[in-house]
């Protein structure tokens, strides 16, 4: 089923000013249910300004964006449905937690949505569990939080919505290697647990090519390619091209096919590469 | 012994020092950082990265110990802007940094505090853009910039001080793969070259394969220091601490494991490939 489509979506900047540009132009899309569509793109290519239309925080110039088969911007109730249906953790979202206490922080999405106290108590208690937040942090300012700690709370005041498609702005960025492993192994849980669908944007096109069903490239503001991980990083020049590049493992397997190995060129992580090699030299039994 | 452009003996210093319970965020470091040289800082976020390099230029000063910049002690409030002349900063964020609404007017900003004289000025930030690779943005918006040539005039910035060293605090956390590149090879070009100081403070650990040392930063304290090939060769030990090695690293770490061949601690894509294609006996 598809979740969110955009037909021929543009936004504009300075409009109707001489220096008119349009942050994204003619932008036809459709997510599917359970899907995990990563979204890369050189800084300033678009890729913020179109999420931030998924769930009607910006309003098109032109185009449309449909949630579940509606036209989002129908009507006052149908902006806000697709506010909940569709929910979005920007990037660096630990400088938004305002609440006096995580908890509440957590539970300010839910709460918006009118659930019933008790609902909204489950979801919050649910949220921070699944990111790992241990109960006694949830009586304490946000600012008592260590930074990973800070961006685990938003997400989960995020997923605490148990939005269909959840949406995450460079969800990584500035985190340490364990807390990005982190973060992405709870996205993917949270897609299975759920069945919802995720949108990642990314500038690590390490964990774009281990996570993402699907990948979109945007380049100057439009669609550049669309395709699975195989079909996308296999373009590495037209990549490079794009400010963009192949995970490191992958350019080392290229450039082993380049001096005459005869290995796999479709790896994206250090286990396929391990394996494709152990493979190669005749040491499978080895692991 | 070369000569040391910062040192740091016995440096502790802890945030909110009266609240109870509060651990130091950095405690009994010795450091001495050579002139001309580039050091990659590792650690995970808390390890006290950032706090050691608000140290290294008056941003903070010691509660414990002495930070001293060229001999000058930062503890010394009147040294406050020659150690700054001679120490600069670069932080993550390029937004939070940029002061004017034209390149060169931001480059500029820093010798105009200083009191250098306007046609001194003039010399100083083109040199800087020409430096970084951004003089032909010189009556640019900085808005209108990618978050690499952000950075850059970030650097820029810095470099018209007539800096020694630079110190950058994750200056590639928020830049897409081109920018981070554009970055990472400024300023290793301003450090082979122009023989500026770096310390680099990163959670990128190819980032960290190209600096000439690395040093391990865990609750506070140095873990490791060493020189790439050394520190990387601790994954083990690494991985303990919540960081990784390059990709390169560990796929031939994983490999020397399982048994197919055996190879020093590899850091790039290229020796990686070079090892990888000789115990295939492709060898070029």
């Amino acid at each position: 089923m598809t979740l969110i489509s955009t037909r021929s979506l543009t936004y504009l900047y300075g409009k109707n000013s001489p220096f008119e540009i349009a942050a994204i132009k003619s932008v036809d899309l459709d997510i599917e249910n359970g899907e995990l569509v990563g979204i890369i793109g050189r800084t300033g290519s678009g890729k913020s300004t179109l999420v931030q239309h998924l769930n009607g925080i910006l309003k098109p110039d032109s185009g449309k964006v449909f949630v579940e088969g509606k036209d989002i911007w129908e009507s006052k109730e149908s902006v806000r449905e697709a506010r909940f249906k569709v929910g979005l953790c920007f990037q660096y979202p630990e400088y938004q937690l305002f609440e006096e206490t995580v908890y509440k922080d957590i539970a300010f999405g839910p709460k918006n949505m009118k659930l019933a106290e008790e609902e909204v108590d489950q979801r919050v208690r649910r949220a921070a569990d699944f990111v790992g937040l241990k109960r006694e942090l949830l009586d304490k300012s946000p600012f008592d939080l260590s930074g990973g700690e800070k961006r685990r709370a938003a997400i989960a005041g995020v997923m605490a919505m148990e939005p269909k498609v959840l949406i995450l702005d460079e969800p990584t960025a500035g985190l340490d290697p364990k807390g990005r492993k982190r973060v992405l192994s709870l996205i993917q849980n949270y897609r299975e647990q759920t069945g919802s669908a995720v949108i990642l944007v990314s500038h690590s096109m390490e964990d774009i090519a281990q996570m993402a069903t699907r990948v979109i490239v945007l380049n100057d503001s439009r669609i550049a390619m669309t395709g699975t991980v195989d079909d996308i990083f296999s373009r590495d020049a037209d990549l490079v091209k794009m400010g963009l590049n192949v995970p490191q493992i992958t350019r080392i397997f290229s450039k082993l096919r380049a001096g005459g190995m005869n290995v796999r060129a479709d790896v994206y992580t250090v286990e396929q590469g391990r394996t494709e090699l152990l493979r190669f030299f005749g040491k499978e039994g080895a692991v | 012994m070369k000569d040391s452009i910062i040192e740091f003996e016995n440096v502790s210093y802890t945030y909110d020092e009266q609240e109870e319970k509060q651990r130091p965020a950095v405690k009994g470091i010795n450091l001495r950082v050579q002139r001309g040289s580039f050091t990659a800082v590792l650690g995970h976020n808390g390890s006290g990265k950032s706090t050691l390099a608000k140290l290294t230029n008056a941003i903070l000063v010691p509660q414990a110990g002495k930070v001293t910049v060229s001999g000058m002690d930062t503890a010394d409030e009147n040294l406050v802007y020659d150690i700054r002349r001679e120490v600069g900063m670069v932080f993550q964020n390029p937004d939070n940094q940029i002061v004017a609404t034209i390149v060169e007017d931001d480059v500029a900003f820093g010798p105009e505090n200083l009191g250098v004289s306007p046609a001194e000025i003039r010399k100083k930030v083109d040199e800087a853009l020409f430096e970084v690779g951004m003089y032909d943005y010189r009556f640019r918006e900085p808005y209108k910039l990618s978050g690499g040539q952000k950075q850059r005039v970030a650097i820029a910035g810095v470099l018209a001080m007539a800096t020694d060293c630079i110190v950058l605090d994750e200056p590639t956390a928020m830049l897409d793969p081109k920018g981070r590149e554009e970055v990472m090879s400024t300023i290793i070009r301003l450090n082979r070259e122009k023989g500026i100081t770096v310390l680099l403070i990163t959670h990128f650990m190819e980032e960290a394969a190209r600096a000439d040392r690395v040093l391990v930063m865990n609750e506070g304290g140095i873990i490791l220091d060493g020189t790439p090939g050394e520190v990387f060769s601790k994954v083990e030990l690494i991985k303990s601490v919540g960081l990784d090695v390059p990709q390169a690293a560990e796929l031939c770490y994983l490999l020397n494991k399982d048994g197919v061949f055996e190879s020093g601690t590899v850091l790039t894509d290229d020796e990686c490939v070079s090892v990888l294609l000789e115990a295939a006996g492709c060898s070029r």
